[in-house]
């Protein structure tokens, strides 16, 4: 027996040393990140991989203030509720339909609405910035928040879509509609409740990209700059003549923080959505 | 958000109208020129797209002072200037004229940067004030023959010396730079004495666009330029060759810092290397960065870079307008756009550029009197008569395969040949 | 417990026997669909519906506020016929080949993780640090990390490898090996969580049966761990592969700006530059439908392989049985 345990322990130590030395090089990027915005900017210049031998807010306070990171902040909640709102409803609602939905046109339909994620966001993104532009929508918020929303929307129903599939089964759905509930009673009491698992993951996933998108704040909010959301935001502490990358670290700082509380929280939910969700 | 009727009634009209604009069937009345005319009367308002003001320490100063001008002279119309972040400026551009709405008036760099967003600026040539004596008019028309914008400050490319790195090299910069011969020799000199003699980093890789313009320039006289403005020069033309067979020699000499040069990405831009005391001299073309490196590098001077011995000039530096000013097609309000246009090339709005945000201007009738060392050093260069620039009229495909080729080309991985191929297929794809 | 299709369809079959199936596969008739209708309509009005327009530009010399002369394929002719082109495709080859680092790499960690590691959790929360900063900061910050005078070229020397320290992003040779090794950077965190969710749901007694076997550590991740995972390890891959061709942009602007060279340029990259920097709006068109077409080629290759290895391991299995 003894034998046997300090065999586990070693192989406890082994993977325990292992998967700390795999920690260095995810850790050492963002230990420079945070160097990099409180050094000195002189510091930083005069030995930019090296230790730091300074330390200022002062970056973190002027990209504060020059790009107005706290209402960026708040722009970017706004954008990200609303593109999560729209993601994971629709998704709900698509993922359960091809989950109940067994007729010939579905399976098609299913992967031909899965395949718009393969669309390059810079095409599609285009004519739907000159409807947007033409109703006088633009530097909207809402609207940003939508279009974020959609951009996900391939990955999201498809993604509850599976789940389901394995966790929801066909005499559970029978169940519920041959009750004569009808559809929809069957999807709150039935479909919701039961996908909840892949309703956090698309939801955590879709505000994580929603977060960190430029392209669709750049081409839809820019000409307001009231509304701008932090990556755009931090766009403006670059000028033709400087990268201003002490800026850029500071800016990215500031935009860690919520997502880091995101993933933390939905990290839980996270590893149910993946798992299939059935007790097996 | 609640879809009444008559906001959906609206949004579907917008819808038609977009629909309109996508099948390329503007509304009639397109008419194609703009002449000066005179501002209504009536109230209306200006949307204004710029970049500028962030380039300066006191720019956003300058930007009121300027619209307050403005509005004097003009008290009916309302300008709202939105300064935008660079970095995706002129993709908002582009956007723009996709979906012909937005700004009335714009920042736009002339020539072939102009050209590629032709279909959203009206041609300025006949709209232009006389009352305003201007430089740089006739270099900043695109290759169709029009005029798209109105050109605004000047710059001029130079070099920043430090004179303490040179001292410390046993070279007398005025000596050592008077010729080209001369440069070669201390770039020779210095990295023998392990200075760095060109500031250069990632961003600008060796700065070969940047030596492309300066030395170009050098190799056009009068006629030459004509010729490239209206893009009648081909990019096969031997004077090209001789601007990368200058640089290369440069190269050789040590000019840039050899191999570790290459991957100094630390240094977002040379002008931290610079600004660090790391590099010897710096090529830019504007005052206000002239004025940092000189704060931080006291011993800092201005000095033009010497004539290539092919160059058909004396005294040259490669110097035009900043930027410009122009009316997008879609704009409501066109004599108003065009009267900010043109003030912005006026004498008030250029003298409250120069006092205020250290902007030479491009205005014959401005005093621009210099008072820090930088001014005196810097604006005699860049007002020298002699100067001319035919930057803006490079392609931009053109110089992305520069930008992207510059590294290759110059650590010996891509031929000369090889460089110019990829070049003159892009140019030759723009035309 | 993951069934394969094959022994679905077997239980599925045998269930219908038991109890009438939906009326006409329908569950809860017509009304059904209005669950389908916001995905639809937003699908096809955002994305399908400009894609059409697009599609339908790139036939054109298209000039937005100007004369669009109708040109046929020209567009198209003139891409394939571009050397410049050529180059990006076969950058995306090579950058596909990163496929099995970027799968397996987070499988065997995963794997590893799973049972009595001291700070399981500890450390999957550190993997995933990457996945919340912005592609573009992380590129500056890798820029800054991976320059010739910066700390992995001065680790190398301390470390006495100075001959392997290099010009990462400057080097034709390096950079896309550079930039597989940043992808898998990117998003080994993701993939460490996705397999480890997928891992907890397996039931342990496979494992303990294979331990008792002595099949050992790769004995147990090749034959248990990873069969039984199937559909999560093919997500992942078509994620990856997607990812490839859509979500390199910011990485390749910030980065290296397709430098040096073409030699790490995407065809998002060069699209985007078409479109925005030079305003060759009819190319930029046609190159974002051959794009598309690319990807869903290349996922229907990859989802005709999978059945195919799936068909034979069901039968392998049976035969087993």
């Amino acid at each position: 027996m003894s034998a046997q345990n300090s065999r586990t322990n070693r192989r406890i130590a082994l993977r325990t040393t292992i998967a700390a030395i795999i920690t260095v090089p995810f850790v050492i990027p963002f230990l420079f990140l945070i160097s990099t915005a409180v050094r000195e900017r002189s510091d930083y210049i005069a030995s930019p991989g090296g230790l730091p031998s300074s330390f200022t807010l002062d970056h973190i306070v002027e990209a504060w203030q020059e790009a107005d990171l706290g209402r960026a902040l708040v722009n970017t909640l706004i954008m990200c509720l609303v593109a999560c709102f729209v993601c994971a409803s629709t998704s709900l609602a698509g993922g359960y339909f091809f989950r109940v939905a067994r007729q010939r046109w579905t399976g098609p339909a299913r992967l031909f609405l899965g395949a718009g994620y393969a669309i390059p966001m810079v095409a599609w993104l285009i004519p739907v910035f000159v409807i947007v532009a033409q109703v006088g929508w633009t530097g909207d918020l809402f609207v940003a928040g939508v279009v974020s929303g959609v951009s996900s929307l391939p990955f999201g129903f498809y993604f509850v879509h599976t789940f389901l599939k394995q966790s929801l089964s066909d005499e559970v759905i029978e169940a519920a509609t041959l009750d004569g509930a009808g559809v929809f009673r069957a999807f709150v009491s039935i479909g919701i409740p039961m996908a909840m698992p892949a309703l956090a993951a698309v939801l955590a996933l879709t505000f994580v990209w929603s977060f960190g998108d430029l392209l669709v704040a750049s081409t839809l909010l820019q000409s307001n700059p009231d509304s701008y959301t932090l990556t755009l935001a931090a766009t403006t502490l670059t000028t033709r003549e400087d990268v201003n990358i002490q800026g850029q670290a500071a800016a990215a700082l500031v935009s860690l923080l919520p997502t880091l509380i995101v993933f933390a929280v939905a990290q839980k939910a996270l590893k149910q959505g993946f798992g299939g969700g059935s007790e097996k | 958000m609640k879809l009444r009727r008559s906001r959906l009634l609206a949004g579907l009209a917008a819808v038609a109208a977009a629909a309109l604009v996508l099948t390329g069937c503007s509304g009639g009345g397109k008419s194609n020129t703009l002449t000066l005319g005179e501002v209504p009367k009536d109230d209306t308002k200006l949307t204004v797209w710029t970049f500028l003001p962030d380039n300066y320490e006191h720019g956003k100063e300058a930007y009121d002072q300027i619209i307050a001008a403005f509005n004097e002279k003009y008290p009916q119309v309302e300008v709202d200037l939105v300064t935008m972040p660079y970095p995706t400026y002129f993709d908002q551009v582009r956007n723009a004229g996709v979906s012909r709405s937005g700004p009335d008036v714009i920042t736009m760099y002339g020539g072939a940067q102009a050209y590629s967003y032709r279909n959203s600026l009206f041609p300025m040539q006949d709209a232009l004030d006389p009352a305003n004596d201007i430089r740089y008019i006739d270099e900043n028309y695109s290759r169709d023959g029009n005029l798209y914008i109105v050109p605004t400050g000047a710059y001029g490319y130079a070099m920043l010396v430090n004179q303490d790195l040179f001292k410390k090299g046993g070279v007398d910069p005025k000596e050592g730079l008077a010729t080209w011969d001369g440069l070669i020799q201390t770039c020779t000199t210095l990295s023998g004495k392990g200075i760095q003699p060109f500031a250069s980093g990632w961003q600008d890789g060796f700065q070969l666009e940047t030596l492309l313009y300066m030395i170009s320039s050098q190799l056009m006289d009068t006629e030459t330029l004509a010729k490239w403005t209206k893009g009648e020069l081909p990019l096969t033309d031997p004077l090209f060759r001789t601007v990368i067979d200058r640089v290369l020699e440069m190269n050789e000499a040590g000019c840039f810092g050899g191999e570790e040069a290459l991957g100094r990405a630390m240094y977002d831009d040379a002008f931290n290397q610079y600004y660090a005391g790391d590099g010897a001299m710096f090529l830019t073309g504007g005052l206000s960065t002239a004025e940092t490196g000189y704060k931080e590098q006291p011993s800092t001077t201005v000095m033009p870079m010497p004539q290539v011995p092919e160059s058909k000039h004396e005294s040259l530096i490669d110097a035009g307008a900043e930027a410009g000013w122009s009316v997008t097609k879609w704009t409501k309000s066109p004599e108003a756009a065009a009267a900010f246009a043109n003030f912005m090339a006026g004498t008030e709005a250029q003298q409250i550029l120069w006092d205020v945000a250290n902007v030479v201007p491009n205005n014959n009738a401005v005093k621009a009197e210099p008072s820090t060392p930088m001014q005196k050093a810097f604006v005699p260069l860049i007002l020298n008569p002699e100067n001319h620039t035919g930057f803006s009229s490079f392609p931009l495909e053109v110089l992305a395969v520069v930008e992207r080729n510059a590294a290759p080309l110059v650590s010996g991985k891509m031929s000369e040949d090889e460089f110019f191929e990829q070049a003159v297929r892009a140019y030759d794809k723009s035309s | 417990m993951t069934a394969t299709a094959a022994e679905r369809t077997a239980a599925k079959d045998r269930r219908a026997r038991r109890r009438p199936r939906f009326e006409g596969g329908l569950a809860g008739g017509p009304a059904a669909l209005l669950l389908l209708l916001p995905v639809a309509l937003l699908e096809i009005a955002i994305l399908f519906a400009p894609l059409l327009y697009i599609a339908f530009r790139s036939l054109y010399d298209w000039q937005p506020g100007g004369d669009s002369e109708f040109i046929g394929f020209d567009n198209y002719v003139a891409l394939f016929t571009d050397p410049a082109f050529w180059q990006v495709v076969g950058n995306q080859f090579f950058y596909l080949l990163g496929l099995p680092l970027w799968v397996i790499a987070p499988l065997v960690v995963a794997f590893m993780l799973r049972e009595k590691v001291a700070g399981a959790g500890f450390f999957r929360s550190v993997y995933f640090l990457p996945a919340v900063m912005s592609p573009a900061v992380v590129a500056l910050v890798f820029r800054a990390l991976l320059s010739g005078d910066g700390p992995v070229n001065a680790l190398l020397r301390a470390v006495g490898l100075g001959s392997l320290a290099h010009p990462w992003l400057s080097d034709e040779a390096a950079v896309k090996p550079v930039i597989v090794i940043l992808v898998l950077w990117a998003g080994f965190g993701t993939g460490v969580l996705i397999f480890s969710a997928a891992l907890s749901a397996v039931p342990k007694h496979l494992f303990e049966a294979a331990r008792l076997d002595g099949v050992g550590f790769w004995g147990e991740f090749w034959h248990i761990a990873v069969p039984s995972i199937r559909s999560a390890v093919v997500l992942w891959m078509i994620f990856q592969v997607i990812s490839i061709f859509l979500f390199m942009f910011s990485w390749v602007y910030v980065l290296t700006r397709g430098g040096p060279g073409l030699s790490s340029a995407t065809m998002d990259f060069a699209i985007y530059q078409e479109f925005m920097r030079f305003g060759f709006f009819g190319t930029a068109a046609a190159q974002s439908v051959v794009l598309m077409l690319f990807i869903v080629f290349i996922a229907a290759l990859g989802g005709v392989i999978v059945k195919l290895l799936g068909r034979d391991r069901s039968r392998g299995k049976r035969a087993a049985a």
